[in-house]
């Protein structure tokens, strides 16, 4: 099952992060919102890498972006994270 | 007497073409799934049939069947021709009525916004980077839109239903021949990176020109008008007509923010009366790789992303489809548009093929397109070295490939363009129909095999 999860990733890390997804899962950059971070969104074919794990944020669903019709995939990590 | 009862039986009879899509539409609707255009599939199947080439075709897809995650095909009928298609986000599709609709995860997008038969549609990963593209919101300005300028004795932007799309808000924009009402948002943009603007434009009674419609703040680089795939030549002196999507395309020379503008005098005063839907601002990989795809809906404060859609077909040699003595494969693409691919990463293909892998093939016949040249290319890939062996600024084009194992030909519109190339490659490994990190492979029409070299003329006949 495909996981929708956020990241704020240090910038000069971003690239070689990136390099590490080798399968279909789709990596979105929203940009620079805090300084010296890339915020990633990545809607995860498979499980995340545990390489990733220490860069997850979880802003009120569904922050600035979404994977079109996958905003229920983010409630529930989320909702995780917060119970 | 004799000659009335000829005609009965003669009336009766039930071509090859139909029976054979009968039996399709009876397995697509009992495995659940989805049939549609049965009169374009059947005529697909006739222009087999006439060649005498459908009894013989060990794979045949014209587009009309499925479900989530699964295209038919029409031969072989036990489901080992039927593609395995993958997209994790849902997405949109123009349906048989011309309305715009949404399909869920997974669910192929049978698209019929070229007009005629549908076909299936095959997009990279794109963005919308407009917040609440569905204008939602109510008043004169949507959420998220701020007023650009608002002037003249009348001008005004009301909410009103979409023709297009059920499923989102539309504006009504009027002006008196002094009035000027247009909105706009703020998006960061890179430098020398190319974007697509586009707009839905759905009921005019006063029409304004094209470069009155909407335009990106003049710091950005050249920009090209778009209506449906077209160039406009003279974007000052074109009108807007109704139901039609228009864009910009342009690279981006600066590197902070640019005002994309939207409304009705933009550029200067001007009577109009028309409404405008769906925006969407998609963002390209290289500098001028940036072209419209389906619409992306967004909501209030969110961009909206939907994914590359791909498709796999396994055991190919094993289940007969291509033979140990080779096999002739036919396929038709349409709206290319002559733009350069998304590729952005050398490591990975981008494309169409028959090879030795679902994913990453090292051995494969393919069509693919890069992001150095505006061009369809027909291919080999050998390691990790793709090969072009043809290349086509075409729109749109029907190709029959024939491989024996050593010897590549190919037809293309016709015209026989690859001639007795050497390629060597093990048969029995090419196991695999897939299209992978889709790129600009937009449209597919139609799609067969045969596991025999078909003649030269056969080749030529399907592909004109």
């Amino acid at each position: 099952m495909a996981r929708f999860l956020k990241y704020q990733i240090p910038i000069k890390k971003s690239d070689s992060l990136k390099e590490l997804i080798t399968d279909s899962s789709a990596w979105v950059s929203n940009g620079e919102l805090l300084k010296g971070f890339d915020a990633v969104d990545i809607l995860w074919e498979n499980e995340p890498l545990p390489e990733f794990e220490q860069y997850e944020v979880y802003p009120e669903p569904c922050g600035v972006h979404t994977f079109m019709g996958c905003e229920g995939l983010y409630e529930i990590e989320y909702n995780r994270y917060n119970s | 007497m004799r000659r009335l009862i000829k005609r009965v039986l003669l009336s009766n009879v039930v071509s090859f073409s139909q029976s054979l899509f009968n039996s399709f539409k009876s397995r697509v609707l009992g495995s659940s799934g989805v049939v549609e255009a049965d009169s374009c599939a059947v005529t697909t199947l006739s222009n087999l049939d006439a060649r005498n080439l459908l009894q013989s075709a060990t794979f045949v897809l014209a587009p009309s069947g499925y479900k989530s995650d699964v295209i038919y095909s029409q031969v072989p009928s036990n489901g080992n021709g039927d593609l395995t298609v993958t997209r994790a986000t849902s997405a949109t599709r123009v349906n048989s009525a011309g309305l715009i609709e949404s399909v869920a995860s997974g669910v192929p997008q049978l698209d019929y916004s070229l007009g005629g038969c549908p076909n299936f549609l095959f997009e990279p990963q794109r963005t919308n980077n407009l917040v609440n593209s569905v204008l939602s919101g109510g008043g004169s300005t949507p959420t998220n839109w701020s007023s650009l300028i608002s002037s003249g004795t009348t001008k005004s932007s009301t909410p009103v239903s979409s023709i297009l799309n059920n499923s989102v808000s539309a504006y009504r924009f009027i002006t008196s021949s002094d009035g000027r009402q247009a909105w706009f948002q703020y998006i960061s943009v890179v430098n020398g990176t190319s974007y697509c603007y586009s707009v839905y434009v759905e009921s005019v009674t006063t029409a304004i020109t094209v470069d009155n419609l909407f335009s990106i703040s003049a710091a950005t680089g050249t920009t090209t008008y778009y209506v449906d795939g077209s160039v406009i030549s003279s974007p000052s002196s074109t009108n807007i007509v109704s139901n039609k999507r228009y864009y910009i395309i342009f690279s981006s020379t600066q590197t902070t923010s640019a005002t994309f503008r939207l409304g009705a005098g933009v550029s200067s005063s001007s009577a109009s009366n028309f409404i405008l839907s769906m925006p969407q601002v998609e963002l390209g990989v290289s500098a001028s790789a940036a072209f419209a795809t389906s619409y992306i809906p967004t909501t209030v404060g969110a961009i909206a992303t939907r994914n590359a859609t791909s498709f796999t077909r396994s055991n190919i040699y094993t289940n007969g489809l291509i033979g140990a003595s080779g096999f002739t494969w036919l396929f038709e693409i349409k709206n290319n548009l002559s733009i350069k691919g998304d590729q952005n990463d050398n490591t990975k293909f981008y494309g169409m093929f028959i090879g030795n892998s679902s994913t990453a093939p090292t051995s494969a016949i393919c069509i693919y397109n890069d992001n150095t040249t505006a061009l369809l290319k027909l291919g080999t890939i050998s390691g990790t070295t793709t090969t072009a062996r043809y290349t086509t600024a075409a729109a749109s084009i029907k190709v029959a490939i024939t491989y024996d194992g050593t010897t590549l030909n190919a037809w293309v519109n016709g015209t026989k363009q690859i001639s007795a190339i050497s390629f060597s490659a093990t048969l029995s490994a090419f196991e695999h129909l897939a299209a992978v990190n889709t790129d600009v492979l937009k449209y597919i029409a139609q799609m067969a095999l045969w596991n025999t070299i078909l003649p030269d003329s056969q080749c030529a006949s399907l592909t004109s």
